[in-house]
């Protein structure tokens, strides 16, 4: 059994062995091992020109990373925190994710960019927001959420592989999961949601950290007689509307788990999706799971209260299937 | 380019049978031809174009049943050869085929075909009391707007509250044939969802009527909507026939056989002339008022071999000579009980006429035709002793009697028309 955190790390060692291009750069990622222990013994490893702790200046070191991309090198760029990456959106909204088109397709901009997420560790509202959203609502980018530990790892790769940015959004309460990690297997294509768990009377879709929320939510609804379907999102930007549609016409019936807050959320957008195209296979209105509209309190109890749980997705799973 | 619809021929009809194409591709036709006939539970209907131009595709080939509304043939506008179509005709006689003017007379057995329609034009359609399947969607692949329900609405006749079902529930049920009105919803706010109308049994199929059932659902159905919204008033004269025989007598007599006057075809223009003066009684109730027409077309009301009942119209009946009339009145009995009456004959009517008095029955309240506002009724003509200056004599008297809608026009109005009725009958030779 492997860590989510150590997936990572040993997506980031075979990139770094394997390409000399490639370099990891960030807050805190060489002698301090990295906020989430993901790069512990890289620096050792590989050294300090391609382990690279940077200042505390998240606008400098992205663009830095993007400069680097564009120059033919392959960065793997670490931000502590979504909280903290809002210092660089500039940098990614007006550089990294225009770059091809402004260039008529001269410069592409391969960086991969990595960072935490989402809630639940106590660590306060300025450190446990999902603002994944935000990057899935730019064109020109794309966006993972790795789930799994296979997924942490594999989607690794693809992000450095791929000859655009992509952001990975790694939730802070994955980093300890366990599971089962084949580095040999074919990698799933990252691009493709998955069903994690089949089911016929209602779709649980969600992503990243609520992704394990939604597969014990359809064991506790299982207990009850209903068997509930778990789509895992995994890309973000673009979105496979087809494995989300699908599912929904099997079903008839959707729940969107979303750690984000509810208004503007990829749950509005894929209830919107499904809408657009799976009105005529709706037996019930759309149930969305979010994080109340408030800001991630610190106190343990009101932040359980305010993101999505279990209990709310059996509810609202209930609710759509009529015996709530 | 216009598109040449199957036309809807009375209260209840939902689709009809092309049974024969009168043109091909590329003939010119004008307004007013006969380019197709329709067997309808009436027998075989001629249908007239009412555009001018030359038909570019026959899209339904004979023998096929299709819906009302759908489109048997692109008519190419303009450029037509006698194309010199009056615009004001042209909306009177193409109204009879907009969804607004069809008109529900309450058979409501589920569509399988229905239309795709949105959860808000359902509700509106609910709302507003019409039935989804008798209108033809203009949004994408046919899918009803809200704005085809608001043209094909009529006043509700009853308030409705609205059904709570699930799209999905909705298209299981309209492809299972399985009425949802009756179904009790097990979902969110008692909505009815896919598993309640699974649960639901199905219909048993309809038993295929014979041409005579379906004829008398028909008129059921029209009769039960009259009946149900229509507050008839009834007002009674008796006409003293004796001058309009004697006159018809001696009419007669230098007339060959075949052109002979019978009394119906004067009570039929004595009709007309009255009506005249009468507008309000020439109408038809749309949208919850009154539309007079300008166009006086008596229905006449004919009974056929098996006991069915048609009611088309002798269209401008006040217009042309009593021998004319004749000749038009004998050929539409004798068309109606061969089943090739033409559609602008089925829908036309501004009144109707009934006429007992073969049967010996001395007087008829009958029932409005709707969406007509007034009816006239006939009985026998039976001798009566009758007083004439003072003196007691025998007389040839026929019972008049006026049933009219009494949102419309009130008693004192239906007897003056009663009463010019009677003054015209007694100066047949002004007919």
């Amino acid at each position: 059994m492997t860590t989510y955190r150590d997936a990572v790390r040993t997506a980031l060692q075979t990139l770094l062995r394997e390409d000399d291009r490639v370099f990891l750069m960030g807050e805190d990622v060489g002698r301090y091992g990295g906020a989430y222990a993901v790069s512990k013994g890289l620096l050792e490893e590989f050294g300090e020109d391609r382990i690279r702790d940077t200042p505390l200046c998240e606008s400098t070191f992205v663009g830095a990373g993007i400069g680097a991309a564009l120059g033919g090198m392959r960065p793997i760029v670490e931000v502590m925190t979504v909280n903290f990456s809002l210092l660089a959106l500039d940098q990614v909204v007006n550089n990294a994710a225009v770059m091809r088109h402004m260039s008529g397709g001269q410069f592409q901009v391969p960086i991969a960019v990595r960072m935490a997420t989402g809630g639940g560790k106590q660590i306060a509202a300025q450190h446990s927001h999902s603002l994944e959203n935000w990057y899935a609502h730019i064109p020109g980018i794309k966006v993972l959420a790795p789930a799994t530990v296979q997924d942490a790892h594999d989607m690794l790769l693809a992000a450095v592989e791929d000859p655009d940015p992509v952001f990975v959004f790694e939730h802070q309460m994955l980093y300890g999961i366990e599971g089962e990690l084949d580095t040999t297997a074919t990698p799933l294509s990252p691009w493709k949601a998955v069903i994690r768990r089949s089911g016929t009377d209602v779709s649980l879709i969600a992503y990243g950290g609520s992704m394990h929320k939604a597969l014990s939510a359809a064991e506790e609804l299982d207990k009850g007689g209903i068997s509930a379907e778990v789509v895992d999102l995994r890309s973000l930007r673009p979105l496979d509307r087809d494995t989300i549609v699908d599912s929904v016409r099997r079903t008839h019936r959707a729940v969107v788990i979303d750690e984000a807050w509810k208004t503007g959320s990829l749950a509005s957008e894929i209830s919107a999706t499904l809408a657009e195209h799976a009105f005529y296979d709706l037996d019930a209105p759309i149930e969305r799971v979010c994080t109340l509209e408030v800001p991630i309190p610190y106190a343990k109890h009101l932040e359980e209260a305010a993101i999505p749980q279990v209990d709310r997705i059996v509810e609202a799973a209930r609710r759509s299937v009529g015996d709530g | 380019m216009a598109e040449f619809l199957m036309p809807s021929l009375g209260a209840d009809m939902t689709s009809g049978t092309l049974a024969k194409w009168r043109v091909t591709a590329g003939d010119t036709v004008k307004q007013g031809d006969i380019i197709a006939e329709v067997e309808t539970d009436k027998g075989i209907i001629e249908i007239e174009v009412f555009e001018s131009g030359a038909v570019q595709k026959l899209l339904v080939n004979e023998g096929e049943k299709v819906p009302v509304g759908t489109p048997l043939a692109e008519i190419g506008s303009g450029g037509g050869a006698g194309s010199g179509a009056d615009t004001g005709a042209d909306v009177d006689a193409g109204a009879d085929t907009r969804p607004g003017l069809i008109l529900s007379a309450g058979s409501s057995g589920p569509d399988l075909s229905g239309p795709m329609a949105s959860p808000a034009v359902r509700r509106k359609a609910h709302e507003l009391d019409v039935p989804l399947e008798r209108i033809r969607g203009s949004g994408e692949h046919g899918r009803v707007t809200l704005d085809d329900v608001r043209s094909a609405a009529r006043p509700p006749a009853k308030p409705c509250g609205r059904l709570r079902i699930s799209p999905y529930a909705r298209r299981i049920a309209e492809e299972r044939g399985i009425d949802v009105s009756s179904i009790r919803g097990s979902g969110p706010g008692g909505a009815i969802q896919a598993k309640d109308v699974s649960n639901a049994k199905a219909q048993p199929p309809l038993k295929p009527a014979s041409p005579a059932e379906r004829m008398q659902q028909v008129i059921a159905a029209a009769m039960t909507r009259a009946n149900d919204e229509i507050p008839h008033y009834y007002v009674e004269h008796t006409s003293d026939m004796g001058n309009a025989l004697t006159w018809l007598k001696q009419t007669n007599a230098s007339l060959g056989v075949n052109q002979r006057l019978v009394s119906g075809v004067l009570m039929l223009r004595a009709v007309a002339l009255a009506l005249r003066k009468h507008r309000k009684l020439n109408a038809t109730w749309q949208h919850g008022e009154a539309v007079p027409s300008e166009e006086i077309h008596v229905g006449l009301a004919i009974s056929l071999r098996g006991g069915g009942l048609v009611a088309p119209a002798v269209r401008n009946t006040d217009e042309g000579s009593l021998s004319d009339l004749m000749a038009r009145m004998t050929d539409l009995v004798a068309r109606a009980r061969a089943g090739t009456l033409r559609s602008s004959e089925i829908t036309s009517a501004t009144i109707t006429l009934t006429s007992l008095g073969e049967r010996g029955v001395e007087s008829v309240m009958p029932i409005i035709f709707p969406p007509q506002v007034a009816i006239v009724g006939c009985g026998a003509l039976v001798e009566r002793p009758w007083v004439v200056d003072g003196q007691i004599v025998a007389r040839p008297v026929m019972h008049v009697t006026l049933g009219a809608d009494h949102r419309v026009s009130n008693g004192h109005q239906g007897s003056r028309f009663l009463s010019a009725l009677d003054r015209l009958l007694q100066e047949p030779e002004k007919l």
